[in-house]
């Protein structure tokens, strides 16, 4: 596993550097123009999709075929994957959270930056989770078309089964309950989509 | 012993039916040959484990070809049809990469390899030719120690002089009586240099196993008029072709009258003939 976290170290630098360096100028400016969340949740939304790009790589250049004529299991080929994002989102998310979590609360504005931090790990952590499996059961084309379909739909169904916008939510719950709470239900999510992604992966053939 | 058994193998796909029963016996080399779309590069998907049987049942190095085998492809180097590295990557990353995949990786003998095959270790893949991406994954196949190679078309797009270095470096390696190779081709030249078993696949059915050597015993070509080829033994016949000054059949030696002037045929002659009885 070690040598295809390396393979993708080396591809994110020698494909997405264009995508690290954007987002790092998007959270500098986030602090800066402390007014739109746009630039703290797009670096975020980058982070999940680079493993993502990584996979559409892998099967341009057969790597995916490759893979399986070596020791690697389709798990461990997965696993990688579910690694990198940690590394890429949850990594991207501690570094939006401590430099937005020092300025609110130097504010005073712990509250907000809870609220923040939620919508963080929504995003760091469910995206990739929706995302990872339907590429993995379908192939990167397929499987970004369904993810779209899948986000939509969820969207949908959670603002009608609430009876509210997403961004009313913490107010009915507090802050930090509802920070505990998206963060059981991401860690849950994420767990469960890497199952899953092993499951459907194993049983595909190329 | 075998380095590898497909017993009573099929695989059904929609309008392509694959059927094989084919062994290898340690420290030899076996050639497949087949037509495109024939079903080398199925069968050799299958022996990996990347693809599995409707039917039968497959061993490598002696380990059934289930779930539990990724392991025992740590013995065994492989060769895919199509170079399968990412694009940005050099030689020396490859390497590198290989290194944390293979616990027998031999960065001394990936280093030799590299410079024996002439491969620039700093340029990126992308700027390979195919014939140097091919001797890249030909490089990393035999860079860890394994007992068995796999080879699918390794030498297409390699220039003579190259593919003549590359078979002798296969041949090298089964030196050693515990190693093994199955390469498939359709540059039957090359197989007949190197293999000491031939396998001739046509449309998904394999038509014969046999020592290279005697299977050249065994048959040889006749050019008679269409009389005379009729005056031979139907079984004697194994194939024909119309040439120029009359016909060319392919027939077994053993029941060739002695008056009868019978030349050596070579593999692809001995193919051809076949496949083309076959489809008659």
């Amino acid at each position: 596993m070690k040598g295809l976290l390396k393979k993708d170290l080396y591809m994110t630098w020698a494909y997405s550097k264009i995508f690290l360096l954007m987002s790092l100028i998007f959270v500098a400016v986030s602090v800066l123009s402390q007014a739109s969340l746009f630039f703290i949740f797009y670096p975020l939304l980058m982070a999940g999709i680079l493993p993502v790009s990584l996979l559409s790589y892998d099967e341009r250049f057969r790597w995916n075929v490759y893979c399986d004529a070596t020791p690697l299991t389709r798990r461990q080929q997965v696993t990688e994957k579910y690694l990198l994002t940690l590394l890429y989102s949850v990594g991207m998310l501690l570094l939006l959270a401590l430099i937005h979590g020092i300025r609110l609360i130097s504010q005073g504005q712990t509250g907000e930056f809870l609220e923040m931090l939620s919508f963080m790990v929504i995003l760091a952590l469910v995206s990739p989770a929706l995302m990872l499996p339907l590429l993995f059961r379908l192939g990167p084309e397929r499987g970004r078309l369904a993810y779209f379909g899948l986000f939509a739909v969820l969207l949908l169904f959670v603002t009608m089964l609430t009876g509210k916008s997403m961004a009313d939510i913490p107010a009915t719950s507090g802050p930090l309950g509802f920070l505990l709470a998206t963060l059981a239900v991401s860690v849950l999510l994420f767990l469960g989509s890497w199952w899953l992604s092993m499951r459907w992966y194993d049983k595909r053939e190329f | 012993m075998n380095a590898f058994e497909l017993k009573q193998v099929r695989k059904n796909y929609p309008g392509f039916s694959l059927s094989v029963d084919l062994a290898l016996p340690k420290g030899c080399i076996l050639g497949l040959i087949g037509e495109n779309g024939a079903g080398k590069s199925t069968t050799i998907k299958m022996l990996l484990g990347m693809t599995k049987p409707d039917e039968g049942s497959i061993t490598v190095l002696e380990h059934p070809v289930d779930e539990s085998f990724a392991p025992v492809r740590e013995d065994v180097g492989v060769v895919l049809d199509e170079p399968a590295f990412p694009d940005c990557l050099t030689a020396t990353q490859v390497g590198s990469i290989m290194a944390d995949i293979y616990q027998n990786w031999d960065a001394a003998e990936y280093g030799a390899l590299l410079d024996k095959l002439d491969l620039p270790r700093d340029k990126k893949f992308k700027d390979f030719s195919r014939g140097m991406k091919m001797k890249l994954s030909i490089a990393v196949a035999m860079a860890h120690k394994a007992k068995l190679l796999i080879l699918d078309e390794p030498t297409s797009g390699l220039d003579p002089v190259v593919r003549d270095e590359v078979v002798e470096l296969f041949s090298e390696f089964t030196r050693d009586e515990e190693h093994s190779v199955l390469i498939s081709s359709h540059i039957v030249s090359d197989l007949e240099k190197l293999c000491d078993y031939v396998a001739f696949l046509h449309k998904g059915e394999l038509l014969l196993c046999k020592e290279k050597d005697k299977l050249l015993e065994e048959y040889g070509l006749v050019l008679c008029t269409r009389e005379q080829l009729e005056s031979l033994p139907v079984t004697a016949v194994a194939g024909t072709q119309d040439s120029l000054f009359g016909v060319t059949a392919l027939i077994r030696r053993e029941q060739a009258p002695e008056d009868l002037a019978v030349i050596p045929v070579g593999l692809e002659d001995l193919f051809v003939t076949m496949i083309k009885e076959v489809d008659k």
